[in-house]
Formats: C-alpha cells, structure tokens, sequence
C-alpha cells in the first residue's frame, strides 16, 4: 500500500524527482568522468606545443627521395608479393637475394590495399610526368595486387561477384602454394600460426585452396580504402572490371547480412560495419558509394538512403583520443575508411560534411604526431597543392629523408636514440587512480586497453612527443604503429619488411602532385 | 505506528546510510580485499566492489529517507495468518501473485540460459559459433541472452518477494487493508466517513511502460540482426544457429513485454480529505472468467456497505465511444521502423528507435482505455450530484475502470467535481502522452531539416527525399496532435490533484462527426488545444536547431 498525504503532494513529487535524478546524476558523473578522463590521459599526445618547429626539418632532395623509391619499388614487386598480396620476408643474407622463408602476415588484406594506394599514387605521377614506363610499371603491379586482393573475396566464397556471399579472406593460398616456405595455411606446426583455428578450406571451386579467416576491421579498412582508390584513378578495364565484381559482391553481402562480417563457421565474427552509437557511419557509406559509382541502378539510391534520409553522413566519424593510448593502429585503418570516402564523394554538401567529420574528429587526434600517412591524407583531403600546408608538406618530406637513416633496406635494424627532449609521459596519478580508488577501480575494465606504462618496464611507456621515424623500428607499415612508444631494442638484419611505409606516402604525395619528382626543396 | 505521523527516525537512518559511503567515495577509500580477480584479453585485473557497495548503501539511504513521507506498518505474519486472513464473514480475501512478472521472468530466464549454453560463453578471437561487438568480443550469447537472463532473474526473485495475500474488511467506520506477506504484513486502516473516491482498475500501466523503452531497441536489434542471418542466401554453419537465436531470444522478450504490461495487474486507490492510498494487487486469473471481472465486485464488497446508496438507485447506461486514432498512431510509428528497415526507405536509427517505443506506448494505451468491443459500456448508478454514486467502464473483455465517489465533502469546490453528465472536452493528457507529443514533433523537426540541409542539389533522389519526409512527417505532426487534442465526451472525476477521465457518451444519443466534435471543443477550449499546439511547435523547434546543430556544429 503506497500512501501520500495530500497535503505533501508537491514535496513528494520533488522526493521522486530526487529518486530519479540521483541514479541519473550519478551515472551521469561515472561517464562524464569517464569521458574526461579518455580526453584527458592520452592528451600529451595532442599536445601542439611539442610539434617541432618547421625550421627543423631538413630541405629534402627530391630526386633522392625518388631513387629510394625506385629502390622500394624494386624490392616490393620482387620480394614482397608472391602470392600477389602483401608478405615480409627473410632473406639468407644481408645482401638481400635469396629468400629463406616469407612472412604471411594475418594483415594481408589491409596491407595490400595500402600498398595498392601506394601504387595508384605512382599510376598518378605517371600520367601527371607524362612517363609511359612509371604508367606501366605502376599498372604491372596495381593488377597483381588487385588479383592478390581479388582472391581474398574468391576462395571463402567460391568466386567473385553478386552471387557469392562476402567472407574477406585475411591471405590466401593455392595447394601448390603449400610449398612457399613460411606459408602457414596449410601445416599446423608452423610457430605463431594461428592454425587450426583460423584457417578454412575455401568454397566451390576453391574448396582445396586455405584461407585465413577471423577478419578483423583493420583488414576491410584497408581493403575498402585499395577498392576505393583504385576504382576512381585507374581505368584499366580488366582492373575495374575485377574490382566492379568485387565491390557488388561486398556491397550485396553486407547489405544481405545487414553490414555484420561472417566467419567461415558461417556465424559473424564481431566486424559489424554499421552506424553503431551515432558514430562509425563511415564504413557502410563507402562501401555503398562504392557501388553507387560502380552500378549507379543498384546501389545509388540505397547511397543516398544512407547518406541523406538516415542521416549518416553526420556521423562518419571515426576514432577517439583514447587510441593514442590504446590500440594506436586503429588510427591506420579508420582514417583508411574516411580518406576512401572524401575521395569519392564529390557533391559538395556531403563532401564538406565528410570534410567537417575527418577535421573534427580524426584529425584533430593525429595531425601532432608526425605520421607520414595521416599528413599526406590531410594534404590531399583539402586539396592543397604544392605550398597549401608547407608545414605537413615538410614534416612529411623529413620524415621520408630519415627512411635513409635506419630504414634503408626496410630491415630491422637498430633505430636512432631519442634525443634527450624527449621525456617520458608519467601516469603514476592514473595508475593509482585505476587500482587503489573506488571510483577508478569500478570504471578500470573500460580502460582495460590503456597500456599506462612509466618506462619502468622493457619497451613499455610513452614519450611526450612522437618519435621521428627513423627512431621508430620498422614494421609491416610505421604509421600504424605508435609513435610516442619505446621502440625496444630487438633487431634482426635478415628480415626485410614490404617499405610501404615509404611508398604509400611518397606516392601519394607525388601522385597528388604535393612531391616534386627532382630538384630540392627550397626554404 | 500512527499513519499519520512522520517519522524522523528514517531521516537520521538514511541520511547515515547514505553519507557515510559517500564520504568513503569523496576520499577515495575502498574496503581492502573486498572484490575479485579476473582476466580480459590476458590482461589480469583486481576488480574491487567498494563502488558498488557504497552505491546501494546510498540508494537505501535515500529510500530510508523516503519512508519519512510514507505511513508503514510492518510486524511479522504467522503461516497460520497467511492461510486463515480474509476469510471470515465479511472480509474479502485476495491472493496477490504477480504471475505474468513470474511467467515473464521464467520466460526471460530460460531464453537466457539456452543462448549461453547453445552460443557459449566469454571473450575469445576463437569463438567459432559468433563473436559479438569486435574481433575478440564478447560470444553472441551476450546480445541474445544476458540482459534477458539477469532482468528475468530480478523479476522472478521480485515477483516471489511480491506474493501476498490482501484482506479487506469494513467495520465500525474503518475500512482496513491488510497485505500479508510470509514474513511481514503491512495493515493500513482509513476511516470510511473521510474517503471521497475509490476507484478499482486493471487498466493502468504507469511506470511498466518502461518496459517498452527497455526492451525495444534491442528486440529490434535482434530481429534484423537475426533475419539478416536466416535470410541470407549464402547462410551456412553457425549462421542459422545465431540468426535462430537471436529471433528466439526477441521473440521471448515480445511476449514477456506483453505479459508484463497486460497481464494481471490492478490496482486499488482511495482517496480520502488528507492522504492518498494506492494497493497493487495481481489476483490470479480464473479459468472461464475475464481477468477483470472481480474487480467491481471486490469494490463493492469494501465499500457496499459503507456507501450503500451508491449501489442503488437507477442505473443509468451509456456508451464507450469506440477511437481508433491512438491505434491510429500507434500503428503509424511502428510501421515506419519496420518499413523504412526493410524497404531501405525514408528514416534511419534516429526515428526507429523512439517510434518504436512511442509506437508501442501508444498501442498499450489504446488497448487499455479506448479501445471498446461489442460489451463495452459504462454504468452509472447512484444519485448523480447529490450523493455517492459509482461508475462502472467496462471496456471489452479485459479492462475496467470502476469509480466509487463518496461525496466531496470536506474539500473544497475546486478541488472535487465530478460531471453529472458527460461531457465534450480534449483528452486528458497524462505523462506518457506528453512523452509522445514531444517526442514525435522533436524528431519529426529533426528528420525533416537533417533532410533538407544534407540533400545535395542536383541530385535526383533530393526533391523526392525531401517531398517524403515532408509529407510523412506532416501526418505524423497532424495525428499527433488529433490524438493529443482529442475531443470526446467524459466524465471527469476530479479530486484534489487527480483527476480520473472515463470516457463516455450518452446512449442512443447519435454518433456527432469527429469534425463537428472537434469545432466544438476547439470553440470551447481553445487554450487546450493551443497548449498542444505550442508543445509541438517548441519540440519541432528544437528538433530543427538539433539538426542546425548536426549540420553546422
């Protein structure tokens, strides 16, 4: 029985309003200190005061930054794709001739679409130089590396196009190619494997090729941004006609499984390519104005019923400040997704609403970090030209001299040591918050990722500001890997990593004409 | 324990039990060792519990401080009490077991345990049957079967707590109310020469509506999620069982939605010179019988003899005027979900959502109080105006309203009318309406600018898009507000702060056209509909500088 007295009717709606506010007011401080505190934690790494001044970046010359990357082309097209997909390899030697076993990576996908970007880059300074070779040579591996990614759709599916679901292989292999040392899919025992579990036997005509499954995010980020890229700026027919099927096939499977990423267990495998709490919107409008250009009758108006009527184009946003700490290489594959999408987008409206997105959001996370790639995408997003930003111009140009330093072959070879400016980052004050007060113990498992290390443990902690790259130890791609981190002692000489951490950047700066192909930068 | 009496006991108990852990929050101290150790994603952490505990030490500090407004009586029940109360000569026993909230919870419960022990359990890149969220994430079984498992938990163990056994009896004066509980009763008596209105009814829903909110999004979550995955042509493997699952697990939560927001819930308020008293009861369900048919007549047992004259008299039949424009609504905003869903037409998750749950409430609404099959009728009897008289609303098969009116002595003339006849007037407009007026014109302002600032110029799809959201959105503002501004004859019962409309119309009187009903209430009321129209416009508004705010922000 629930009593009121009449005479306290206004104080007892007050006492409820009391009731419901205070659960509300205090979830309310719980996230609002949550939210402070993602902003708050990693904001050393925004921090513009420490961004070098302009003066300290070396006049590079430009006719050697492009003989280096006749160097890394060389070496990519020979030794990095033999199955016409992105691979690491080991050589016998330090003279770089025979490879002893190849490093397939579980990063096939998003890797070969960054590289074909890369490629697209050098197909563009071609036609820009006027240079028929460069044209070719860039083409000769754009089509390798569409077939490579092609594959990708083909084997879990059993072929490309409409009529086929959309599992997104990781790396793929033929059963003659069982033999390429290094190759994983089809022997168990091989170290860091990540058999049984994940690999599968492909569909239909494939169905005694392998195929390495559990596609993340990052894998379709790259893939789209390689689709998008490629479909606008190369009109070799066979390459968009390859990739016409491809980008049908995507945009049929997802819509079919309402944009959810399926394991080849036939259940989904948590890539959920949705708009999810108005953010994320990005990833289902590229792959829908991908097939908006590729088959305007089937895919156009749904273009639109996303973009527009659902509102999605408010909220294409992706990435957060937390990722500085945490998982810093999803910066690599989100700005992948935007750059695709302000590539093709060209209606006005749309596109400076995507426009207003990227500078609001993931810009404004990296754009102190000295990454090559975000840069680059920057400058071209805007469409400046040669002079339009010179500080980024320059940051990037500097950054790809250092590759002359340290990565030069792309090896793992010993880095250059920080200079002593740079200090370590302390969170003592947020490690004591997390473990000892009730407050920060209760919000913990939402910071589960944040790797709040001082320094005092081996290669872990952070610097103040972001490592030049020749300081940073390479990898698969640099700019997917943190720059304020230790980079850690370990080296080996015979591993020869792909140098696209030097070719995307260098040829989309000379593609998009921000990079001149001679002569040196003037002050 | 007098219930007239405030009790400053639970002001100083729950203000210690309260600022005590918010003291120990304020300075950051946590109960050393009180927690546990867990591993996620290989990362080991110390999960300390000191929050939560001081949390729900707060909350039952306020609900202590609360009980300073309310007069309880608590003391132990014998078994013997619990079996014998209410069943000697002149007393009415009611055996309260909130059934749908056990047969829910059940429902809920099971749902959940099949998900984790079908769909596994845990964080795992390995999971071969569906990962949820990112690679790494949760199973599936977290979307399909967490929140129904824990919610049927906590319905099940408040429904068990809930089981009562109510007695009434009227003597010498003093109507008395006793729940007994297996281990406490609760007894309030009131004075029958002071109660003013008694009204009985199994049609509120009050705060269950809640439900609605709480359910929706994820029951529409899981449909599409899992159609997608039995609809899809390459289906395989684990699809169908995911998809299954997923569908299963919304389609128990529709039914435990249902359940518990018609099944067996009534309600009993008095309201006397002072106090307002409200019991919550869930007689159990006869076989043969309509749920609510004991209701009028439980009432009448109570007070049969306190209010004789109410009883008697001529009984005086009118109409339950039939309305379809709730339905109307209710229909529309569910429609436009589903439809936009699967047709990839007109909104997005921004309307889906809401419309859902306004949709839903709407149709609750309409089930419950306008909706008026071949029995509905409404039955005065009494004197009317001039002394107690009762008004029966039966409105179909399953809901009915009952008024008892004792006479408005005591109070005064403002605040106690009843309407000797019916009356033309708007409806009466409770919370969830406002809740739903607002709520459509906000997103219907919206929707609408979002519309036309993001549709490019020159692209062919922009003036059909913008003609579509226009013209939907303009019948949805204009139902809206024909639903809100309702003109129809009631009998308004109006005491102290509460007012209780029973819609009625005279029998025989000969149907008048809703336009003519609505010049008329427009012509006599023109404030109300005003009022209406000013809410609409003010969340229309604001709905249009959200989308401002989107564009430009």
């Amino acid at each position: 029985m629930r009593i009121k007295n009449i005479k306290d009717h206004r104080k007892q709606q007050v006492g409820l309003a009391a009731v419901i506010l205070l659960p509300v007011a205090l979830l309310g401080a719980i996230f609002g200190t949550a939210s402070y505190l993602y902003v708050e934690i990693p904001s050393f790494g925004m921090d513009e005061s420490k961004m070098p001044d302009i003066s300290s970046f070396q006049l590079v010359d430009y006719g050697e930054l492009a003989s280096m990357a006749a160097f890394y082309d060389q070496r990519f097209e020979g030794h990095h794709i033999p199955l016409n997909y992105t691979v690491s390899a080991s050589f016998t030697s330090t003279n770089y001739t025979n490879v002893s076993t190849y490093g397939f990576s579980d990063n096939g996908a998003l890797w070969s679409g960054t590289a074909i970007a890369g490629y697209v880059g050098k197909y563009l300074a071609a036609r820009r130089e006027s240079n028929a070779t460069m044209e070719l040579d860039a083409l000769r591996v754009i089509r390798k590396l569409v077939h490579g990614m092609s594959m990708m759709l083909a084997v879990p599916n059993g072929g490309l196009g409409p009529g086929y679901g959309a599992i997104l292989a990781r790396m793929w292999a033929a059963p003659e190619h069982a033999s390429i040392p290094g190759m994983p899919l089809f022997n168990d025992s091989i170290q860091g494997a990540r058999a049984p579990y994940a690999y599968y036997n492909g569909s239909g005509v494939y169905s005694n090729w392998r195929y390495s499954d559990f596609t993340s995010l990052d894998e379709y980020g790259g893939y789209y941004w390689g689709l998008a890229i490629t479909y606008k700026y190369v009109d070799d027919p066979w390459v968009r006609g390859t990739l016409s099927l491809m980008i049908d096939q995507l945009c049929s499977g997802m819509l079919q499984t309402n944009f959810l990423g399926i394991g080849g267990f036939g259940g989904p495998t948590g890539v959920d390519q949705k708009m999810r709490f108005l953010n994320a919107a990005t990833w289902s409008l590229l792959l829908l104005k991908m097939g908006a250009l590729a088959y305007p009758d089937k895919y156009a108006r749904l273009y639109y019923h996303f973009a527009v009527e659902r509102g999605y184009a408010f909220f294409a946003n992706e990435g957060g400040t937390q990722e500085i700490v945490a998982n810093y290489y999803a910066y690599n594959f989100g700005i992948d997704v935007v750059f695709g999408l302000l590539l093709l987008e060209e209606d006005p409206t749309l596109r400076a609403q995507y426009l207003a997105n990227f500078n609001n959001g993931m810009w404004s996370f990296v754009r102190t970090h000295r990454n090559a790639h975000f840069n680059v995408i920057h400058l071209i997003v805007e469409g400046l030209g040669p002079g339009g930003d010179v500080y980024y111009e320059r940051d990037v140009e500097d950054q790809l001299a250092r590759f002359k330093l340290t990565h030069y072959p792309d090896v793992n070879a010993p880095v250059t040591p920080p200079t002593p400016d740079y200090r370590l980052v302390d969170f003592t004050v947020w490690q004591n918050f997390f473990e000892r007060h009730p407050l920060g113990n209760f919000m913990a498992p939402f910071f589960f990722e944040f790797e709040l290390d001082n320094g005092d443990k081996e290669d872990k902690g952070f610097y103040d500001r972001p490592l030049a790259v020749d300081m940073c130890k390479t990898r698969l791609y640099i700019w997917g890997g943190n720059p304020f981190t230790i980079p850690g002692n370990s080296t080996n000489l015979l591993v020869e990593l792909p140098g696209l951490s030097f070719i995307t950047p260098y040829w989309l700066m000379r593609g998009f004409g921000l990079i001149n192909a001679t002569g040196v930068r003037s002050p | 324990m007098n219930g007239h009496d405030h009790h400053v006991e639970y002001l100083v108990a729950g203000i210690g039990t309260a600022v005590i852990p918010a003291l120990l929050l304020a300075a950051g101290i946590t109960i050393p060792g009180f927690g546990f150790t867990f591993e996620l994603h290989k990362v080991d952490f110390s999960y300390n519990l000191s929050m939560f505990l001081y949390v729900a030490l707060i909350f039952a500090g306020v609900a202590i401080m609360a009980c300073y407004f309310r007069s309880v009586r608590i003391q132990p029940a014998s078994r013997e009490l619990w079996q014998s109360a209410g069943r000697l000569p002149g007393q009415h026993r009611v055996v309260s077991v909130p059934w749908s909230r056990l047969v829910a919870g059940g429902l809920l419960v099971a749902v959940g345990v099949l998900s984790f022990a079908l769909l596994g359990i845990g964080f795992t890149d390995r999971n071969k049957i569906g990962i949820w969220l990112y690679l790494g994430g949760p199973s599936v079984s977290f979307p399909a079967g967490l929140i129904p498992l824990i919610t049927g938990a906590v319905l099940v163990a408040y429904a068990l707590a809930a089981v009562k056994v109510v007695v009434v009896h009227e003597k010498c004066g003093l109507l008395t109310i006793r729940e007994l509980r297996p281990l406490s009763e609760i007894r309030t008596s009131i004075p029958t020469r002071d109660i003013r209105l008694a009204r009985a009814t199994n049609a509120d829903t009050g705060p269950r509506l809640l439900w609605i909110a709480f359910f929706g999004f994820q029951v529409f979550l899981l449909l599409v999620d899992g159609l997608s995955l039995l609809g899809n042509p390459h289906a395989f493997g684990t699809g169908y069982l995911v998809g299954g699952m997923y569908v299963l697990s919304a389609c128990v939560q529709i039914v435990s939605v249902v359940l518990l927001l018609f099944g067996g819930n009534q309600s009993l308020t008095i309201i006397t010179t002072e106090k307002v008293y409200t019991l919550y009861y869930h007689a159990l369900p006869r076989l043969g019988r309509a749920p609510s048919a004991g209701v009028p007549s439980m009432l009448e047992k109570m007070l049969g003899t306190a209010f004789p004259s109410a009883f008697r008299g001529d009984k005086r039949e009118l109409q339950h005027p039939a309305d379809l424009k709730r339905l109307i609504l209710g229909i529309g905003l569910l429609t436009v979900p589903v439809v936009s869903r699967a047709f990839y037409v007109y909104a997005g998750e921004l309307l889906w959502f809401p419309f859902l749950v306004f949709g839903g409430i709407v149709l609750v609404q309409w089930i419950k109080s306008d909706y008026a099959s071949g029995g509905a009728r409404v039955v005065r009897g009494g004197i009317a105006g001039a002394g107690p008289e009762h008004v029966l609303s039966a409105r179909g098969r399953f809901y009915e309203e009952y008024l008892v009116n004792a006479g408005m002595g005591g109070l005064p003339r403002q605040q106690a009318r009843v309407d000797p006849a019916p009356v033309l007037r708007p409806r009466l407009l409770l919370p969830p309406d406002h809740l739903v007026t607002l709520g459509v014109a906000l997103l219907v302002g919206l929707d609408i600018f979002m519309t036309v600032l993001l549709a490019p110029a020159g692209n062919p799809f922009s003036p059909g898009a913008i003609a579509l959201h226009v013209a939907i959105g303009t019948v949805l503002l204009l139902v809206t507000f024909v639903t809100s501004f309702d003109p129809k004859d009631s009998i308004d019962f109006k005491v102290a702060h509460w007012t209780f409309q029973v819609p009625a119309a005279h029998a025989g009187g000969g149907p008048r056209g809703w336009s003519s009903r609505m010049a008329g209430a427009m012509r006599k009321r023109p404030g109300i509909a005003a009022l209406v129209v000013i809410e609409m416009a003010v969340a229309f508004c604001l709905g249009m500088a959200g989308a401002f705010a989107l564009f430009f922000g």
